[in-house]
């Protein structure tokens, strides 16, 4: 329990305060890979290695990874045909014979249509997210939060006990 | 650097390894277990178990404890059982997702051991449920002749055989139909292409060229004439390959109706074996008396046989061609999985070396001490380049002389598969089954099992023989065969037949069934013979053939009458259309070649080389 509201409240954090919108941004583009994707695959485990080497907005990675796990469900059976599509390109053979009996690229499963045509669609999608959710955070903390922090029910709560224990929870 | 890397992630990254490492130590033998279950499931298309599993990555062995994997065509019972199996693979191939066991024993192996609960898939894959209708729909095609004597017990009622019923009537009806349509077909396309008026122009042009004199004409008259000789000279051209066309259209139609005409005399007898089963009278032909005795044990013995043989293909397909199969199954959606055979490469699986100890319990002819020996077992045999050798020998008897061989040679190592084997088996408990859909039971006792095959491509060849010396008969038992459609006496064969069957069959001690088999490897044609056979056929001929030969003569009688008017009809069609497309067409074509030629001289006559 007091990790979760630990984690949420470092999501609120980071989306209102914590970082730049460019780091955040980066950290949720990122973050999506996880959702599009199938979860336990090669790729996964090096993108998070990366993540926690570098200095990549964790919960904003994490708040990538929650919005994306619906979508990535919803968008299976497009990954599906488009990882067949490339699958079967006769030209593309070489180069997929070579990837799939590669050592230690052989284990990413690159040649299953599901993780292939999601990871091709995120490596395409990612920077327009970035983008977009750079303009979304910047957006989100000049107009509603700073709304929201004017409001009486927010200064209210500020200044309660509610507020008191939230900060308990609150990342240093 | 500082300011991009976070140096503190070591920590919980190596903290996540030590425990990603720990969770490998207390879940690999768990996960190899479930991934050995799934992957025999989907390979055999029933469920696989396994008690107990153990990988040592360490001293690159894995041993497997209590594996059983159910039989597709019987889920109560087991295809095999294995008490133990020990496989010493290589490490290093594992990083490119191959498994290469270099030696595998095999301890402990059961065949058709009972099942407490059953064998079959909830989710059968789509591929091996395709395959098993494929050969059940094959087993509910092939035409077992019944055997039914009650026919010879009634009057023999000739008006049960229907006009529309018969092939020859809808064949004759469809010639004279077609011939129609031929014809008009022929005569609308004549009156289009209408070569008349140009024949006739031709002929004029032709008269005017023979009249001409060219120093009359002079250079422009001349001129004049080539130009339109050239012109009439190009039409007739194009109309004779246009009418030499319609010729060759017309002619290729009829050779088509000639021959569905030569094949009324076919359908005419396809007509009489139609009437006669129709009118249930029995055959006194051998072979098609062995085939409605023992059709049916046949056809269920071969199920399961043609399944494993097109299973091979399945899983060790020829070629280096792509292959699809399904994803690993999870949340996410499964997509499929494509491998890409790298012939440069090593295959996905491959059992280099299988031993294997099999032990045949009891007190039977067959109990005894077996050895079974296979190589080059691989997932990718074009990559791989060497076929799979597999033998099986009897290492000790326990009681009685037997003699066990069983040797196999699948070579998919090309585009083209070419598999063998062959099996002795002697000394060994036969099936026992009831025959002819009959309440009459053949137990075969211990004897010989041969069975050859060969295959090459999508052709299947082979045949399958068994022989007793000491078979025991019994009368009035319900059926044994599993699957067989065989049926009690009272209900399939009547108390006449069983009564004359049996008194033919009952005192036989020596019985020889052979099956062979040809033809496609998912749909072969089944050929019959049996000693049993020749008893009954020789056995009715001598009490009935008088009876039946008047019966037949009826059948075909009334048969001839029903089709005679029909078929004389397509053949007076047919000549008819002969006359009338040789006379036309024939005629029309003879014109314009013969008014061509004419041209041609008259030309050549009179106008000068350069005007031609």
């Amino acid at each position: 329990m007091y990790m979760i509201l630990k984690l949420i409240q470092k999501l609120i954090a980071t989306l209102n305060s914590d970082g730049t919108p460019k780091q955040v941004a980066a950290g949720i583009a990122i973050g999506t890979v996880f959702g599009l994707t199938p979860l336990i695959n090669l790729h996964n485990l090096v993108i998070f290695a990366i993540v926690l080497f570098f200095k990549i907005t964790l919960p904003a990675v994490m708040l990538g990874w929650f919005v994306s796990i619906p979508l990535g469900f919803a968008l299976d059976p497009l990954f599906d045909r488009l990882g067949q599509q490339l699958l079967d390109v006769l030209t593309l053979n070489p180069f997929w014979t070579t990837v799939t009996n590669a050592p230690v690229i052989a284990l990413a499963n690159l040649n299953n249509s599901v993780v292939l045509g999601s990871l091709v669609v995120w490596l395409v999608a990612a920077f327009p997210l970035y983008l977009i959710f750079r303009w979304a955070v910047a957006r989100y903390r000049e107009t509603i939060y700073a709304r929201i922090k004017r409001t009486k029910a927010f200064q209210a709560m500020k200044a309660s006990k509610v507020y008191n224990f939230y900060r308990l929870f609150r990342p240093e | 650097m500082k300011k991009i890397l976070r140096w503190k992630a070591i920590v919980p990254l190596t903290l996540i390894l030590v425990l990603c490492g720990i969770a490998w130590w207390l879940y690999s033998d768990k996960l190899l277990e479930r991934s050995i279950e799934q992957m025999g499931a989907d390979l055999i298309g029933a469920r696989v178990d396994l008690e107990e599993a153990d990988l040592s990555l360490g001293e690159a062995r894995v041993r497997l404890v209590g594996l059983a994997a159910a039989n597709p065509n019987s889920p109560m019972r087991n295809l095999f059982e294995a008490r133990e199996i020990i496989a010493d693979f290589r490490v290093s191939p594992l990083w490119r997702k191959k498994v290469l066991i270099e030696q595998a024993s095999i301890r402990g192996v059961r065949f058709g051991t009972e099942r407490s609960e059953s064998g079959e898939l909830e989710d059968p894959s789509p591929e091996s449920g395709r395959l098993l209708r494929e050969i059940s729909g094959w087993a509910d095609r092939v035409r077992i002749p019944p055997l039914n004597l009650e026919g010879l017990n009634t009057v023999v009622d000739v008006e049960a055989v229907s006009l529309d019923s018969l092939t020859t009537v809808v064949q004759a009806r469809s010639i004279v139909t077609v011939a129609d349509s031929v014809r008009q077909g022929w005569e609308a396309d004549l009156s289009k292409l209408n070569p008349a008026p140009l024949v006739d122009s031709a002929r004029a042009l032709v008269e005017q060229l023979n009249t001409a004199n060219p120093l009359t004409l002079g250079i422009t008259g001349v001129t004049e004439l080539a130009n339109s000789s050239r012109s009439v000279m190009s039409s007739l051209t194009s109309m004779t390959d246009r009418v030499s066309a319609l010729d060759s259209t017309v002619r290729d139609g009829m050779g088509t109706l000639t021959r569905s005409v030569s094949g009324l005399a076919d359908a005419r007898f396809a007509d009489y074996d139609y009437a006669r089963r129709l009118l249930r009278l029995p055959s006194l032909d051998a072979p098609n008396l062995s085939a409605s005795l023992f059709g049916d044990m046949a056809v269920a013995r071969l199920k399961p046989l043609l399944y494993w043989v097109n299973q091979a293909e399945r899983f060790l397909p020829p070629g280096l061609d792509p292959r699809r199969r399904a994803g690993p199954q999870r949340p996410r959606r499964a997509g499929v999985t494509v491998t890409f055979p790298d012939e440069t490469s090593d295959p996905d699986f491959l059992l280099e070396t299988g031993d294997a100890d099999l032990e045949i319990g009891g007190e039977g002819a067959a109990a005894g001490a077996y050895a079974a020996r296979i190589t080059g077992l691989t997932t990718q045999p074009a990559v791989y380049g060497q076929p799979l050798v597999a033998m099986v020998e009897r290492t000790g008897a326990a009681v009685g002389p037997t003699d066990v061989r069983v040797n196999l040679a699948i070579d998919h190592t090309g585009d083209v598969i070419n598999d063998s084997g062959s099996a002795f088996l002697n000394g060994i408990d036969l099936p026992q089954f009831n025959i002819g859909g009959s309440g009459i039971q053949l137990d075969l006792g211990q004897g010989l099992s041969e069975l050859s095959l060969s295959r090459t491509g999508d052709g299947i060849e082979g045949r399958w023989m068994w022989r007793s010396d000491a078979v025991s008969w019994t009368r009035g038992a319900e059926s044994v065969e599993q699957g067989a459609e065989a049926q009690n006496v009272g209900q399939a064969l009547g108390a006449f037949a069983e009564d004359f069957l049996w008194d033919t069959i009952a005192s036989l001690e020596n019985v020889e069934i052979s099956v062979g088999f040809s033809g496609s490897a998912t749909g072969p044609s089944l050929r019959i013979g049996s000693n049993v056979g020749q008893v009954v056929a020789t056995s009715l001929r001598r009490e009935l053939g008088e009876r039946i030969q008047q019966a037949e003569q009826l059948v075909r009688a009334r048969v001839d009458q029903l089709v005679d008017q029909y078929v004389g009809e397509a053949e007076s069609k047919m000549a008819a259309l002969d006359t009338e497309v040789a006379q036309v067409v024939g005629v029309r074509l003879t014109e314009v070649t013969d008014v061509r030629a004419e041209l041609e001289r008259a030309i050549r006559r009179i106008l000068p080389a350069g005007q031609r």
